[in-house]
């Protein structure tokens, strides 16, 4: 009966009055896109709203440049970024925590903890889920296709080949996260093995479920062949054995079987788990209004990044850029505003294919308003070579700060 | 002018002898002004910085003229006071030297002053190779300390350095604690227990954020958010530079900064690097306006 009484007192207390007229966006994800939406609708919204994100991690590692930890040139800790300026600059507030249940109606988050959170406009800025072809023990087959742990236990599994070893990666079959890098860490593993480590003998075997290359294919096939790759396009894994660290594949309808030193299997992809949680996939991808990147399934909710489903691709640096679209949506429909009616985004990345070199590609997205979604306006790509290599390090730079700081 | 090179630890206890050299000072702690002291001279190819008391955070290249003494003008609050660091070769990793810079009035010497009109220190001879200085854990900063004569009519020596917590006329930020070769300011884990450090000083400038007026020495007193919404179509259009050039187009790396920009179009286009062109057709030329008269009203960094 105390409680009772306390809590309804507390109720009607100024603050709490306060505190429900200011708008609460939650922002569920600390990656590229979720602390880049946090930080902007703080430095475009102020005091006018209050931020949340909640995150598992309270460190997060960057998958973009991780590729380079795997050859020795950066440490994931080199690639961590905490959440402390988005505390302290913009007055963020962070929880560590995982959401287990979404109420659409009641405008409400359950974590895994059992504490509930409501508000006002969600964001999810989770990233990606995988699809395994069969349950297998990722410690043995990593894919390190999010950037922590998995990325150093690739690199032991790597720095313990010896020469006359073999390394395989799977690419999974497109839309999947960062497009180039899968070609861009079959290079640096095979620069890696021959010029660093000097092993002439080491095989590298790259299967791709999709039929080319999907970006940068003469850049990535000249590499290729500069380092003895073995390239199979139009494969499709269908079983991985992670103790003899033997694939199952089709090719050309014919099944076949690879044993490998290191098997770096990098799944299928589908939106992360918060997205299916809250009802608003269809199929694997969550469809949004490219306007504000809200859900077409669920006012209010919005979806950034990796789990969105239109034809943007899936990386870092876009998933920053669509982030400054949505923070300014949520604004503008927060104080009646219309949306603005031609947002652009854009694209970019540096893909390392040496200790030395790195390629780059760019793309600028417009919104076709016939079409109701974003098309290329322009892109271009720029070939390997040592000028890129340290071009690299100015474009993620700026990248990391303008998310992270 | 006349130099010195002092021991850190040599300028350390010479600020105990002259303690009471009478360089009484106002308190200036966390006062802001609008009053500023140019602090000019010459010196190699340099990148001048100042580490202010307040914690800002100011810093200057100096002008190529094609003589050995390329000319600096800093501009530093006349009623703060401030340390001089100066970094030879800073683009370059390998070759990069940093020094300390100290001053000496007839009242005293120390490496944190106020100066409350401009001052020229003239020609400074700073090292341009790592192997001309003292450096024992090669972290690249100078283990002296480069002292200049100045008039102690318009600089007052500070005694209390809350920017060396050390008192060896160091700034904390290039001091390198856990001893690693890596000076604070390069080093995410200045205490060398392998962990990202996380505290409330995340420029290592020795000033709490709770009292630092630069909270990342990224060179401007950090902007109070608003309280308001307020729309602008320049401004999310021009927030997708940010990727690049830094937030507020103001970049944190060898890219350019692009706050204040006043010809964005023709740099635009007319930018040697490809990637920048391939992203300058992708916008059209009203959109780009519309960047641009907000890169404007941007404050710069130089």
């Amino acid at each position: 009966m105390k409680f009772v009484g306390a809590s309804s007192l507390f109720a009607v207390t100024p603050s709490m009055a306060n505190d429900t007229t200011t708008p609460h966006i939650v922002v569920v994800g600390g990656g590229f896109s979720g602390a880049t939406c946090a930080k902007y609708l703080k430095m475009w919204g102020g005091s006018s709203v209050n931020v949340t994100i909640i995150e598992a991690n309270p460190t997060y590692v960057s998958p973009i440049l991780s590729n380079l930890v795997l050859n020795g040139q950066k440490t994931t800790s080199d690639l961590s970024f905490t959440y402390g300026d988005l505390s302290s600059k913009y007055g963020i507030k962070m929880i560590h925590g995982i959401v287990n249940s979404v109420d659409k109606i009641n405008q409400s988050l359950t974590l895994e903890n059992g504490n509930s959170i409501k508000y006002d406009k969600l964001v999810l800025a989770s990233g990606i889920d995988f699809i395994k072809v069969n349950d297998y023990d990722v410690t043995k087959v990593p894919h390190a296709w999010k950037a922590g742990e998995q990325t150093n236990l690739l690199k032991e599994q790597i720095d313990a080949l010896v020469d006359g070893d073999t390394f395989t990666m799977t690419i999974p079959a497109a839309p999947y996260r960062c497009p180039p890098g899968p070609y861009e860490r079959a290079c640096v593993v095979a620069d890696y093995l021959k010029n660093v480590k000097g092993f002439s003998n080491c095989k590298v075997n790259v299967l791709d479920a999709n039929a080319n290359i999907t970006v940068e294919a003469d850049t990535f096939g000249a590499k290729f062949a500069e380092y003895g790759v073995e390239y199979k396009p139009s494969t499709t894994v269908t079983a991985v054995d992670d103790n003899t660290r033997t694939l199952t594949y089709t090719e050309n309808g014919e099944s076949k079987t690879l044993t490998s030193t290191v098997l770096n299997v990098i799944p299928n992809q589908k939106a992360a788990p918060v997205v299916f949680t809250a009802g608003v996939n269809s199929g694997n991808w969550a469809p949004i209004n490219p306007l504000s990147y809200e859900s077409v399934m669920a006012n209010g909710i919005y979806i950034i990044g990796d789990s969105q489903g239109t034809g943007q691709p899936k990386a870092g640096h876009i998933g920053n850029s669509e982030a400054k679209v949505c923070a300014d949506a949520i604004l503008r429909t927060l104080n009646g505003v219309a949306l603005y009616a031609s947002p652009k985004t854009n694209s970019a990345c540096y893909s390392p294919t040496s200790t030395t070199e790195a390629s780059w590609l760019t793309a600028v997205f417009k919104y076709d308003a016939n079409e109701q979604k974003m098309v290329i306006a322009n892109k271009a790509a720029g070939g390997s070579a040592t000028s890129n290599y340290s071009k690299m390090f100015s474009w993620s730079g700026n990248l990391f700060s303008d998310t992270f700081a | 002018m006349k130099t010195t090179s002092l021991k850190l630890s040599a300028l350390a206890s010479a600020l105990i002898l002259v303690g009471c050299g009478g360089s009484s000072t106002t308190d200036t702690a966390v006062t802001s002004t609008n009053s500023l002291s140019k602090i000019s001279g010459t010196v190699p190819g340099t990148l001048i910085e100042a580490f202010c008391a307040d914690g800002s955070y100011y810093k200057v290249k100096s002008t190529d003229n094609n003589t050995n003494e390329h000319p600096f003008e800093i501009e530093i609050p006349s009623t703060v006071s401030c340390s001089l660091v100066m970094t030879t070769n800073e683009d370059d990793e390998a070759t990069k030297v940093i020094t300390q810079i100290g001053v000496i009035t007839s009242d005293a010497n120390g490496t944190l002053f106020t100066a409350s009109g401009d001052i020229n220190l003239g020609n400074i001879p700073l090292a341009m190779d790592p192997s001309d200085i003292n450096d024992a854990n090669g972290d690249h900063v100078s283990d002296d300390i480069l002292s200049i004569q100045v008039d102690g009519t318009l600089v007052v020596v500070e005694l209390e350095n809350p920017l060396d917590d050390d008192d060896d006329g160091l700034v904390n930020v290039y001091e390198d604690d856990d001893n690693d070769g890596i000076h604070n300011h390069d080093d995410d884990d200045d205490d060398g227990d392998n962990e990202i450090d996380i505290d409330n000083d995340p420029d290592d400038d020795g000033i709490d954020n709770d009292e630092d007026v630069d909270d990342n020495n990224d060179g401007y007193t950090d902007t109070p958010l608003p309280t308001t919404y307020t729309a602008n179509a320049g401004r999310l259009l021009g927030s997708q530079c940010a990727q690049c050039h830094g937030t507020n187009g103001v970049s944190s790396t060898e890219w350019d900064s692009i706050a204040g920009e006043d010809e964005l179009e023709s740099e635009m286009f007319e930018d040697d690097e490809p990637i920048m062109s391939a992203q300058a057709h992708g916008y059209t030329s009203e959109e780009i306006m519309l960047i641009g008269n907000w890169l404007k009203t941007l404050k710069t960094n130089d």
